[in-house]
């Protein structure tokens, strides 16, 4: 959310937030929020589903959020979208430019224009081959789709409103000498 | 349709399923006005004079409705969406939705719409002045100075005489009519009007 909408909220002062911070040891604002009614839930999966045939539901669960899943184990919901490249920074995450050395486990981010603000985050899962030469390679997502369900899809099967533009990140290490 | 018609649509599943995909408030907003249910809610308001009055009706029913404490409140995303709409419609009638939302237990999208809505400064209930006319198109705009932030509104909505002004700051004109209109806190001092402009500042403060 912007700046502080609420006081303190999710802050290390919020006694409902858990404890969550960078590798770097920045604190990680983020709120707990409350199961959904299963009717609800239920509802939900349905919707989803009508909008978008080809998606697979892996779970269904309101208490976290796509930044929650990707970088907090799934235990709350990181609320600032501002807050995500400071993650990536300090979680030494590095852009991946190239499409061709994104790999399984690196971290999508999803962008409301190729420029603009970070609006839905996922992992990749799947790598697809060319479809063609010259083709690129396509990935497939993991992603939690707000308090609406946790899906397998295409990294271009995504409500417009969770963006457009997309980055890949990675924190992979290999090692030296 | 009425704008009673249209609360199913708000209140529907679908609607609630559909904007719960964000992650944080500017994606939920963005997912709300992409909505056609919302967008027909919204255009409903503006043709019918009663229609805030019926959502914030709306909204005080729905916040009393026995939820299941245990889960997250239902009427979630219904609640914020109405109060999202009368902020597009209506700015003094959202901040009372905003008031009557938070009165709702549980919710998570409710909270953060009343924390963005009554964080705008409020400006109809300052009480320290108020402009009472108002002849002219010259003026387009006036800064106001609110309880703490300067802002920026169109001279139509002043001269609709909706507006209390804490203190007018200056005016932004095409001809020389008020510029640098002098107001003290509690006191406006009237600028010579020119034959273009014949507003009338009277501080009632």
């Amino acid at each position: 959310m912007p700046d502080d909408l609420i006081i303190g909220e999710g802050s290390e002062q919020d006694r409902k937030a858990i404890k969550l911070a960078t590798k770097r040891g920045r604190w990680i604002k983020n709120v707990r929020r409350r199961e959904m009614p299963p009717e609800q839930l239920r509802a939900a999966v349905e919707v989803v589903r009508g909008k978008f045939s080809a998606l697979t539901l892996r779970s269904i669960s309101a208490t976290y959020n796509c930044y929650g899943m990707v970088f907090a184990s799934r235990r709350t919901c990181i609320v600032d979208g501002n807050e995500i490249l400071n993650i990536l920074s300090d979680d030494e995450y590095l852009k991946v430019t190239d499409r061709r050395r994104v790999n399984v486990g690196d971290v999508v981010i999803y962008r409301s224009a190729p420029a603009g603000e970070i609006t839905h985050a996922g992992i990749v899962i799947e790598k697809r081959p060319r479809a063609s030469a010259g083709a690129d390679a396509t990935f497939m997502i993991l992603s939690q789709w707000g308090a609406s369900g946790e899906w397998i899809h295409h990294e271009e099967t995504v409500l417009p409103q969770l963006g457009s533009g997309r980055e890949f990140y990675s924190e992979r290490k290999s090692i030296r000498g | 349709m009425s704008i009673d018609d249209r609360f199913p649509e708000i209140e529907a599943p679908a609607f609630s399923a559909v904007v719960n995909a964000a992650s944080t408030l500017p994606v939920f907003l963005s997912i709300i006005l992409a909505e056609p249910s919302f967008q027909r809610l919204v255009e409903d308001t503006l043709d019918d004079m009663h229609a805030p009055t019926k959502i914030l009706e709306r909204i005080r029913s729905l916040s009393e409705v026995h939820i299941n404490f245990e889960y997250e409140n239902p009427h979630d995303a219904a609640l914020s969406a109405y109060a999202w709409a009368l902020h597009k419609v209506s700015p003094d009638t959202a901040r009372i939705a905003a008031e009557r939302i938070t009165s709702a237990p549980n919710t998570w999208w409710c909270t953060q719409i009343a924390a963005r809505l009554l964080r705008e400064p409020n400006l109809s209930h300052s009480k320290t002045a108020t402009i009472q006319h108002f002849a002219v198109n010259v003026v387009t705009n006036i800064y106001v100075e609110a309880s703490k932030a300067m802002h920026t509104m169109p001279w139509t909505f002043v001269s609709q005489g909706r507006v209390q002004l804490h203190r007018v700051v200056k005016t932004l004109n095409a001809a020389d009519s008020c510029t640098d209109a002098a107001w003290n806190r509690h006191r406006v001092v009237p600028k010579p009007q020119s034959s273009t402009a014949r507003s009338q500042w009277v501080a009632n403060g």
